[in-house]
């Protein structure tokens, strides 16, 4: 059975936010919602000073917080492992968001253009995929997975350092990046199982 | 529009997409795929077919899409009304047609023509950079051009070319000298071990897609990287060292690495510096070469025959580069000898108090440099046998060359290459000439040595100058786009003997770009009449009598040829010569492209016909031979000149056609072995400049043509100051910034970053760079170190005033461990617009203004780049100064 991952590699990640923007222009989030961002933080006292860039996208749990507390049913964890939101079930009562330790679900309420007062062609098109009064967040662009694509921004990263496969096979390379690399999980005592697998650093 | 096969990658709302590339950056080097439905752009993703970016993009291509539909572009052509002119002057725009515009500037210039062809300056810039009859097209020695031109303004017959880009970034010299290329030099990523990078970047700092991964594999492979930069950058986050430095005292450490390796390590690559540099040339009191009476060659000294030789002496045995010889009645010595004498001084402790870097990491950095440098290794490539050399100091950089002294600075790090045998070879730095290695590259002058061109030859001296832009004045300036408005202000203080009556803008900017805007708005008011190419209103566009909307880059049917590798190479693009082709999206508004445009006008003013019109410069410029040829008495298309570049590059069964239903074409011209300049000219077959001998003799004609014209050079206090920077060794100079009152306690820099490394396509408007670049935690702020600002009692969110002597700017703090503690910080050029541009654009700080170009404080006098890291205070808006 496929179970769809994702592995980002943390010694090869710039921090240029291809990957958020090349998310952005394929599922045309309204401005101010970011299904995958980019978390640039600092370490360490001068001269000892060291930049992180820690990719962070919807962790597609084994055990989705999000699923147990959705009343209507909306929010499921399909057999691939994609967890999907359908948003003529969602009601938008945002527990799912409270529920999320990752904090990578977004309500869409209201729609805000790019060119305020302005709705570009591109716009026109692209908010058509999305439902006022939902919440919304990365689907491992399911649509392109299905004909056997890859996702956006694992297309789109210049550093190369995003993957994304069948996490139960074997011989993907997924899996032998995260047994080779000794891949990781963000807060792994939360039990919520992700995912998306991070290679360190170092 | 093409429709392409279904993309492996593609998006799956529709299945057409077209083939295009990218002007995100000024390299313009990336091919793409713009998706469609209904003929509206849905996404843009990178060309997997591209040897180049290989199906990759950085987050600027993507952003093209919001640049495309930004409805702030200029849609038609316009004329003023309002005779009153300011970036925040209403110009009371009058929509015109398109005929009424071609009419108005057709007939304008043509009088300037007429008149004095002098008197029109085409300003060019990146915005430019696809545009053929503007982008600034360099000729190489192998033609009969020494310097290079733009086709529309040599055809037009003005000398006046101003390049918008480049007074912040004139990196150039050095390598037109010491590699004999053009336009820089770069990193070889194949093979190095241990890469310095000072106050550059090697790729991943501005996201170009091919130098990031090639870094990125380069650190993978166990490259050291050593990054040497008052900030510390997402390059420095994959480095074996930062080293933190004040920012303009790059030169200090590089004459102390010097030192070291003279004094300390006593180690260098005698082999290298006896056969392939003029070091072993003895040079005389005059501090020129001492040459043969007959031949006129210079002269070595053979220490087993004991007497001196001509350099290309078939009987030598070997080279002297100590000791002193008397030569005839002219006592002389090795200019090695000399340089190691002149560096005796610069000790790592020394340097250690002008750049803050401990003399202990000097010393482990150079001795770590040296042992990386396998000096006497070899590698065979196709069964030739290389020097083998994995550390490279340098690969151009405007954070330490555009600063007064830069040109001593890249040239003393030539100095450090060539001591090891790193220039050149497999591992070491290599200019990055296109396409790529050849015989004609280090081709030796009649003094062994590689044969210099275009800036380091310089322009010839005229009196009165000829050049507004004073190159006569500053023979190897880059670009003097702040010399220009100077002059044009003050024509009889810089000797011009006659007023600029026009100015034709072309992708440039220079108000926001340079520094002195206020020099630059009054130069634009006094010039009776201005017409620019515009795709925004840009600060340059309010200055406008007449407003060409160009289309966006999206729009324009083109043609790119991969001009040159950008911060890195390897085997992929080594001898590459590639094209790629843009099929255009359906123009939204009344726009045109420019080279359309240029054409149009050059035939109504009658020259685009005819010899030395377009036609014969696009000939020449474009080398075409044969059928390729243009008839000169033809009216050809830009899109059918494309078509003939194509079959002169890649044969007769390619075409324009071809190329934009396939994206690209590409073949490989010089691979293997042939991929390294060493295998024409190797052995002592030619020999690097390690001594600049050039440079001051550039200096000493400077001085004889100022006596025998019994004139000053313009706006120097003291005219030695400008002679400082023309001697044949690099010396250390502290700029007028080390004596700045101590209230001005800090030091202030700037860096390209992934959102805006230039304002080219538009970058400040663009609404979705503009939420990246709002959201980043870093991006908008200015820099301070924590400490600092404990000291200073300031705290993070802070808006502050950043004050240099010259100007000041504003923003809010951010505190963090990521930069020197002397040095504030200010990424990229946001906080200048105008009142027509969209509300993202004049958000955040503008650094220009904190700059200054005067000729005697703020310019290096070699290379004409500003100086830009000037000393400043910092202090509350609502508190005292």
């Amino acid at each position: 059975m496929t179970r769809y991952g994702l592995v980002i590699d943390l010694k090869r990640c710039i921090g240029c936010d291809t990957c958020t923007i090349a998310c952005k222009a394929a599922n045309a989030t309204s401005r101010g919602i970011m299904w995958n961002h980019v978390l640039k933080y600092e370490t360490g006292k001068y001269p000892n000073s060291q930049l992180n860039f820690l990719p962070i996208t919807c962790m597609h749990c084994e055990e989705p917080e999000c699923e147990k507390v959705c009343p209507t049913g909306a929010t499921t964890k399909r057999n691939d492992g994609i967890v999907v939101v359908d948003s003529d079930k969602c009601v938008g009562c945002r527990y799912c968001m409270v529920a999320c330790p990752y904090a990578i679900r977004y309500f869409f309420d209201e729609l805000q253009t790019y060119y305020p007062g302005y709705v570009t062609p591109y716009e026109e098109i692209g908010y058509k995929k999305h439902k006022l009064g939902t919440v919304q967040k990365c689907d491992f662009c399911l649509e392109r997975v299905e004909q056997g694509l890859q996702p956006a921004c694992v297309v789109a990263c210049p550093a190369n350092a995003r993957f994304f496969g069948d996490l139960d096979d074997p011989d993907s390379e997924v899996s032998k990046l995260i047994k080779e690399r000794k891949g990781f999980v963000l807060n792994p005592e939360l039990g919520t199982k992700p995912s998306v697998y991070y290679l360190p650093r170092d | 529009m093409t429709l392409g096969t279904p993309a492996p990658s593609g998006t799956t709302q529709q299945e057409e997409w077209i083939y295009s590339f990218c002007m995100g950056c000024m390299q313009a080097d990336c091919s793409t795929r713009v998706y469609l439905k209904d003929g509206v752009v849905v996404n843009i993703e990178g060309n997997p077919d591209s040897p180049l970016n290989q199906g990759k993009v950085c987050p600027r291509a993507i952003a093209a899409i919001m640049g495309l539909y930004n409805p702030y572009r200029v849609k038609t052509p316009l004329k003023r009304t309002n005779p009153e002119k300011g970036p925040d002057i209403d110009p009371g725009w009058v929509e015109i047609s398109w005929e009424e515009a071609l009419d108005t500037v057709a007939t304008r210039l043509e009088k300037v023509r007429e008149e004095d062809p002098r008197k029109l300056v085409v300003w060019e810039g990146w915005g430019a950079a696809e545009v053929f009859l503007i982008t600034s097209k360099e000729i190489e020695k192998s033609v009969n051009y020494t310097h290079g031109f733009l086709i529309f303004s040599k055809a037009f017959g003005t000398p006046n070319e101003v390049f918008a880009h480049g007074p912040l970034c004139s990196i150039h010299y050095a390598a037109n000298l010491v590699h004999g290329q053009h336009p820089e030099y770069v990193t070889d990523l194949q093979h190095c071990q241990y890469l310095i990078a000072p106050g550059r970047t090697v790729g991943p700092n501005v996201a170009t897609p091919h130098a990031t991964k090639r870094f990125l594999d380069a650190i993978e492979r166990g490259m050291k990287l050593v990054t040497l930069d008052p900030r510390f950058s997402p390059e420095a986050s994959k480095a074996y060292r930062w080293l933190p430095v004040r920012p303009g005292t790059e030169l200090a450490f590089a004459l102390a690495m010097i030192h070291v390796i003279f004094y300390e390590l006593k180690k260098f690559d005698e082999w290298s510096v006896k056969n392939r540099t003029n070091g072993p040339y003895l040079i005389g009191p005059d501090g020129y070469y001492v040459r043969d009476n007959s031949t006129k060659k210079p002269l070595i000294w053979d220490p087993v025959d004991n007497r001196a030789k001509t350099f290309n002496d078939p009987s030598i045995k070997d080279y002297a580069l100590e000791g002193e010889y008397t030569v005839g009645d002219v006592k002389a010595k090795p200019a090695l000898q000399l340089i190691k004498e002149h560096m005796k001084k610069y000790t790592p402790e020394w340097a250690e108090g002008i750049t803050s870097i401990p003399a202990s990491t000097i010393r482990e950095v150079t001795q770590e440099f040296v042992e990386h440098a396998m000096i006497g290794s070899t590698i065979t490539i196709d069964d030739f046998e290389f020097p083998l050399r994995p550390a490279q100091f340098g690969g151009s950089g405007r954070g330490t060359m555009s600063q007064r002294g830069g040109t001593y600075f890249d040239l003393a790090g030539k100095i450090i290459n060539l001591l090891v045998g790193a220039v050149e070879v497999p591992g070491g730095i290599t200019g990055n000439r296109n396409p790529g290695p050849c015989a004609d590259v280090l081709e030796p002058d009649d003094d062994g040595v590689v044969t210099p061109i275009l800036e380091a030859i310089g322009i010839p001296f005229k009196y009165p100058p000829e050049h507004v832009g004073m190159n006569e004045f500053y023979p190897h300036a880059h670009a003097a786009p702040h010399l220009t408005v100077r002059a044009v202000l003050e024509p009889e203080k810089y000797y011009l003997p006659y007023n600029i009556e026009a100015m034709l803008v072309c992708g440039a900017n220079s108000i926001r770009g340079t520094c002195n805007r206020e020099l630059f708005i009054e130069a634009f008011k006094k010039v009776p009449f201005t017409a620019t190419f515009s795709i925004n209103f840009d600060e340059v566009a309010m200055m406008a009598d007449i407003v060409l909307p160009e289309h966006q880059f999206l729009e324009r049917r083109y043609a790119r040829f991969y001009l040159v590798a950008h911060q890195s190479t390897d085997d992929s693009i080594r001898g590459l010569v590639m094209a790629m082709g843009r099929n255009p999206v359906k123009p939204l508004f009344n726009t045109k492209r420019m080279d359309d445009v240029l054409i149009e006008l050059a035939d109504r003013m009658g020259f685009l016909t005819g010899p030395g019109g377009i036609n014969d410069l696009v000939n020449i410029a474009f080398q075409l031979k044969g059928k390729n040829k243009l008839d000169l008495d033809k009216k050809y298309t830009i899109d059918e000149m494309i078509d003939r570049r194509v079959k002169e590059v890649f044969g007769n069964k390619y075409s324009f056609d071809y190329l934009l239903e396939h994206g690209v074409i590409y073949k490989y011209e010089a691979t293997g072995k042939l991929g390294y300049n060493y295998y024409y000219w190797p052995d002592n077959k030619t020999r690097f400049p390690i001594y600049f001998d050039r440079l001051k003799a550039s200096g000493d004609r400077m001085r004889k043509n100022l006596k025998k014209h019994n004139i000053k050079l313009p706006n120097w206090k003291e005219q030695e100051d400008y002679f400082k920077y023309y001697e044949a060794i690099p010396y250390w100079i502290p700029s007028p910034e080390f004596t700045a009152p101590p209230e001005y306690d800090m030091w202030v820099c700037n860096w390209k970053t992934p959102f805006m490394p230039f304002g080219t396509a538009n970058t400040q408007e663009n609404a979705w760079l503009a939420e990246l670049r709002e959201e980043d935690p870093y991006e908008m702020y200015i820099w301070i170190n924590t400490e600092t600002a404990k000291k200073k009692r300031l705290e993070d969110g802070d808006e502050v005033w950043i004050e240099s002597r010259y100007g000041k700017t504003k923003g809010k703090l951010k505190l963090t461990e990521l930069i020197h503690p002397e040095v504030v910080g200010i990424p990229a050029g946001y906080g200048s617009g105008t009142i027509m541009m969209s509300p993202d654009a004049k958000k955040g700080t503008y650094y220009n203004t904190l700059l200054t170009s005067q000729e005697d404080t703020g310019i290096d006098p070699v290379s004409g780049s500003i100086s830009i890291s000037p000393k400043v205070k910092v202090y509350k808006v609502d508190g005292a100064g």
